[in-house]
């Protein structure tokens, strides 16, 4: 039996996991994390960084940083979300060859899926290191929300990975796994999923027999903790606009250490009332003095600025709850999912919402990796404890487009999958020989506001009066979630049908070219790996001395022989700074014994002096 | 399963001569070489096994034998011998349950009772999923079986959606209940005629009655229509709500033609006895059966008619207690065959039709509403349309039957005279207008279209609808 990992790429931070003898297990990364950044990036001399170490060196490398990248995934160039992310991205979004978008770092353009293979990779190598063997099956979780190019989208960045992506799980569904795996319960309950980007809701029946049924899933995939930040960053500008009349946004650097600030600012109001953002030298004045960002958020004022955001969420929860058919007191329990749930608010306007307190049982950050995780065993593994089915649904409706240009609708949204769906249709003029099935998923009742997946012609139908020739389309969705299209002169019996995939901008030559690209990538990555270690060694000493730092020099200031020292233990850092910057890994490990002479000198003044 | 036989009438055997029942001479004429003991078993709402008896007697009578029919009915033999990686024992639970699933009302696919409670049905569902849903088999070689375990996973799916929530079951069981009373009553309204006529025919042919007295009496006392089990097989053969309904409809349609083309083809067998009218549903039919033993051994002793016809009064008047207008209404027939002379008799079953009329008009409406909103258009269509006929002055109804026929894909020009038909009441609905200008665009007659459209936009120029359809005439 192959063993299959599950992976949580989330907009932010992305976790694997894998069950091991029955029990599913969250794989930290080599820092010791059980997250890690979805962020890449590309530095000065060409190399690619991925994770924590994308993350660490973002400030200072804001244009070539990518983070989010999940947001534009699968999207279209001309989509007010994609401009919406042009707008408030230190990257570059180019416009790619299919109308798709793109990301330029440095000097070479990605495509998103590619962006995503990166942090895809990572996670199966964090994998691989664990388990000590080659991991080549996945179950990648997605937002409930995500149309069909979205997932197939997320498909690409799997197979450009090298990773045979099995299933795609929806987030919500992926948490209520974890949640329910080897409780033995029969309940229904919502999961209330409020990540970094995205926002979900999915209704569940739990069944005893190792049955999860989806009920009904909603979201937004604009709606996430990001949003919350965007909140707190503007504030802060505004306010440091009215101070200084200088508007923050327009400097990059000034913009991703406002972003940081904002993040931690608004964690940090979900355990303390009150937090004080302090931002010095953010940004010169005309007269080129430093001016200094400082200012007092309470938990109130966070609770008053992302008000609305909350309400929209708790709108989502009483639509969905409607499409299920169900009353609040039908629910048996509320899974908080995703690190914006720790907010004190959010819980309370949930716990008012459904009249009940959410489980606690859940850890939000790694439950949908774990979820995803025994999806994957589940579907491979024949043992009896793995003996569980997930029915999930079809988060939206698909139809193809009739005469007015209007949307009919074929496969409802929240349809248990596999399902097919069939209706006949006719032609509309006299003596039509063709008819063009184009196939949309979507909720608007006008087809060009739904997302298009695909287009065929149906030909050779017999000459006839108009009405009288009768075509059946077939909607067909397996349980691997491929959507397939049928369509069939009733009276021939003749057949034209599409299998709806390589939607995401990508061309199948495209996607191989990528995968030789990965692959001699991946390549390159694992000799790196050696080096990654001497990187990381320095860069924890390094931490670790400029934190002694004013504490040893408030000590031994006053002697010649302590200026003497931490002259040269500056001499030290900067020198291996230099190397680290360069990538000199060579330099860099000779450099490691006088880093160490440095800290514990450093240490013991310290400690002597204490 | 499966080895299906099917009963088939032996050519030139003289039944008239026979002694048998009324089941069997009945249960003979239904035999036709295509039903099964199944099917006629729906159609008489009786135990397969009693058909299966009443067969096999006529069988050992040399008037009927049975055939094995070709492939085409049964599963390929194909289908047992692909090489697949699951045990023998579920590729059989998988083709039975493709083959039979679509025969089946909700309750049936499921496996569980019609008054089954949330829990049980859950519990059924569940662990059906886990037996059909091909995740379960996750790769392994599935062939053919994978899109077969699709199929009866989704009608499995389909049927818990629509009885596993109270509210939807709700509506799902009042529309069950009230297919099953609308097409009892009108069966009965149907066969009423034909039965009304068989009486009056054995009222002039009394010596045959007479001689086929004794049998019929006999039979009759002794048939055992244990009405507890037939009404659950006749609604474990109706599915509405799913598309299976459809074809079950189509086939139950084809099976009364085949028996009225039968009774048209050969007038010579129009014997009393083979006029007696069938109890084919659950709602009213312990009163059809009880008028219906009563008329057997009515027909056996015939002599007169008059006091006969006083008991059909009566018949009626309980009936019609009841709250049974179709065996009311039939009672009276038959009375008025009986007895022409009592003009008060021809005044009563007015009274009753008019008022069973009214009733049916009502679930017709109520039907088609249900059917529209759970998109079961080509039902939906049929319903409005009688609708339409019962109540000639409602425009709601003909404007369904004509927005169904276009939902359903159906006859376009059928749908036109239905729209019209509403305009002729409504001139005014900005609806009807657009709804026809459709129609018409569906037909390809533009100029028509136009002249509609222009007519709406009369009614409300900034209708979004009146701009889109213009601008699709337009280009």
């Amino acid at each position: 039996m192959e063993r299959v990992i599950g992976i949580d790429l989330g907009t932010f931070n992305s976790c694997v996991a894998v069950v091991e003898n029955g029990t599913p297990v969250v794989i930290a990364n080599r820092g010791g994390y059980k997250v890690t950044p979805s962020m890449v990036a590309v530095t000065e001399g060409g190399k690619r960084l991925v994770g924590h170490i994308a993350k660490r060196q973002a400030v200072t490398n804001a244009e070539n940083t990518v983070f989010a990248a999940k947001r534009l995934i699968g999207r279209k160039w001309d989509t007010p979300q994609v401009k919406n992310a042009i707008q408030t991205c230190p990257f570059h979004i180019v416009e790619g060859p299919h109308g798709d978008c793109r990301i330029k770092m440095r000097d070479k353009v990605y495509s998103i899926p590619e962006v995503s293979a990166m942090v895809l990779q990572e996670m199966k190598m964090v994998a691989e290191d664990y388990l000590g063997e080659e991991i080549n099956k996945v179950v990648v979780t997605v937002p409930a929300y995500f149309n069909d190019n979205q997932r197939q989208a997320t498909k690409d960045a799997g197979a450009i990975a090298g990773l045979d992506v099995i299933r795609i799980i929806n987030e919500p569904t992926s948490a209520a796994l974890a949640y329910g795996f080897g409780k033995n319960i029969d309940r229904t309950v919502a999961v209330f999923d409020l990540g970094g980007g995205t926002f979900d809701i999915s209704i569940l029946e739990i069944a005893s027999s190792g049955v999860f049924k989806v009920l009904s899933t909603a979201g937004d995939t604009f709606l996430g903790g990001e949003d919350f930040d965007q909140r707190v960053i503007e504030w802060l500008v505004e306010g440091f606009q009215h101070e200084h009349g200088i508007d923050l946004r327009q400097d990059r650097m000034a913009l991703q250490r406002l972003k940081d600030a904002a993040e931690k600012a608004k964690c940090e109001l979900s355990a303390v009332t009150e937090t004080e953002v302090n931002l010095p030298f953010i940004i010169s004045s005309t007269r080129n003095e430093a001016l200094h960002l400082q200012r007092l958020l309470t938990r109130a004022t966070l609770e008053e600025l992302t008000a609305d955001l909350i309400d929209r969420t708790v709108q989502i929860c009483e639509l969905t709850l409607g499409e299920a058919g169900l009353d609040k007191d039908e629910l048996e329990d509320i899974i908080l999912v995703g690190g914006m749930t720790r907010m004190p608010k959010v819980q309370e306007r949930v716990s008012q919402f459904f009249q009940r307190d959410p489980c606690k049982g859940v850890h939000p950050d790694e439950v949908v990796g774990l979820g995803a995780s025994i999806q994957g065993a589940a579907l491979v593994d024949d043992s009896p404890e793995m003996d569980m089915v997930l029915l999930d649904v079809t988060p939206h409706t698909l139809g193809i487009m009739v005469i007015g240009g209007y949307f009919e609708e074929l496969i409802p949204q929240n349809t248990t999958v596999p399902t097919s769906r069939s209706k006949p249709f006719t032609t509309v003029r006299e003596n039509q020989t063709a008819v063009k099935i184009l196939v949309l998923q979507g909720e608007s009742r006008r087809a060009e506001d739904n997302e298009l997946l695909g287009e065929f012609i149906l030909t050779g139908l017999r000459r006839a009066d108009a009405g009288e020739v009768e075509v059946e389309v077939t909607f067909e969705i397996n349980a691997d979630g491929i959507v397939s299209v049928h369509a069939k002169d009733i009276e021939t019996g003749k057949e034209q049908s599409i299998t709806v995939t390589a939607t995401s901008g990508l061309t199948d030559d495209e996607i191989d070219e990528m995968m030789v690209d990965a692959s001699d990538f991946a390549v390159t990555r694992r000799e790196d790996e050696a080096t990654e270690q001497v990187r990381q060694e320095a860069e924890t000493i390094i931490a670790e001395i400029e934190r002694l730092f004013p504490e040893v020099e408030a000590i031994v200031a006053g002697s010649d022989f302590g200026r003497d020292a931490i002259d040269k233990a500056k001499g030290v850092v900067d020198n291996a700074r230099t190397l680290l910057e360069h990538g000199d890994i060579a330099g860099l490990k000779d450099e490691l014994e006088s880093l160490g002479r440095t800290q514990r000198m450093f240490k013991g003044v310290v400690g002597k002096s204490a | 399963m499966a080895e299906e036989k099917i009963p088939r009438q032996v050519e030139d055997a003289d039944v008239g001569a026979l002694d048998i029942s009324g089941q069997e001479a009945f249960i003979h004429s239904c035999i036709d070489g295509v039903l099964n003991i199944e099917d006629i078993a729906d159609l008489m709402v009786l135990a397969p096994s009693d058909v299966f008896e009443s067969i096999e007697r006529l069988v050992s009578l040399k008037v009927v034998e049975w055939v094995v029919p070709k492939a085409s009915s049964a599963p390929p033999e194909t289908e047992l011998v692909e090489d697949v990686e699951i045990d023998g024992e579920l590729q059989e639970r998988i083709i039975e349950a493709f083959h039979r699933s679509d025969k089946l009302n909700h309750y049936g696919l499921l496996g569980v009772a019609m008054d089954a409670d949330r829990g049980e049905i859950r519990t059924a569902y569940f662990a059906l999923s886990k037996t059909f849903h091909p995740d379960a088999y996750y790769g392994k070689r599935l062939g053919s079986f994978k899109q077969q375990m699709e199929v009866v996973f989704r009608r499995v799916t389909d049927a818990y959606e629509a009885v596993g929530r109270p509210k939807k079951r709700e509506a799902y069981d009042r529309y069950l209940k009230q297919s099953l009373a609308v097409s009892a009553a009108e069966k009965q309204l149907d066969r009423g005629e034909a039965r009304a006529q068989a009486m009056a025919d054995a009222l002039t042919k009394t010596s045959v009655a007479e001689r086929q007295a004794q049998p019929v009496v006999g039979t009759a006392a002794s048939i055992d229509w244990s009405p507890s089990k037939a009404p659950s097989k006749a609604a474990s053969s109706i599915a509405p709500g799913t598309p299976e309904y459809d074809r079950m409809q189509r086939k139950r349609e084809l099976l009364e033609r085949r028996l009225r083309g039968r009774s048209q083809q050969s007038p010579r067998r129009s014997q009393p006895i083979r006029s007696i009218p069938v109890p084919t549903v659950k709602v009213g039919h312990k009163t059809a059966l009880r008028d219906l033993t009563r008329s057997l051994k009515q027909t056996a002793v015939l002599t007169g008619g008059i006091d006969r016809a006083d008991r059909h009064i009566e018949n009626a008047r309980v009936a019609e207690a009841e709250g049974d207008l179709a065996a009311a209404a039939n009672a009276l027939r038959m009375a008025i065959a009986l007895d022409s002379d009592r003009t008060e008799l021809q005044e009563q079953y007015q009274r009753v039709n008019s008022h069973l009329r009214v009733e049916l008009l009502d679930i017709h409406r109520e039907q088609a509403r249900y059917e529209a909103s759970n998109n079961l258009w080509a039902a939906a269509s049929i319903s409005w349309a009688k609708v339409a006929e019962a109540a000639p002055d409602d425009p709601v109804a003909p404007r369904g039957a004509a927005k169904a026929i276009m939902a359903a894909g159906g006859d376009l020009r059928k749908a036109r005279d239905f729209a019209l038909r509403s305009l002729e009441l409504a001139p005014d609905s900005l609806e009807t207008r657009l709804l026809l200008a459709r129609i018409y665009i569906g037909a390809g007659m533009d100029a028509s279209a136009s002249k509609e459209i222009e007519e709406a936009a009369k009614l409300d120029p900034g209708h979004e609808m009146v701009k889109n359809l213009r601008k699709q005439l337009g280009g």
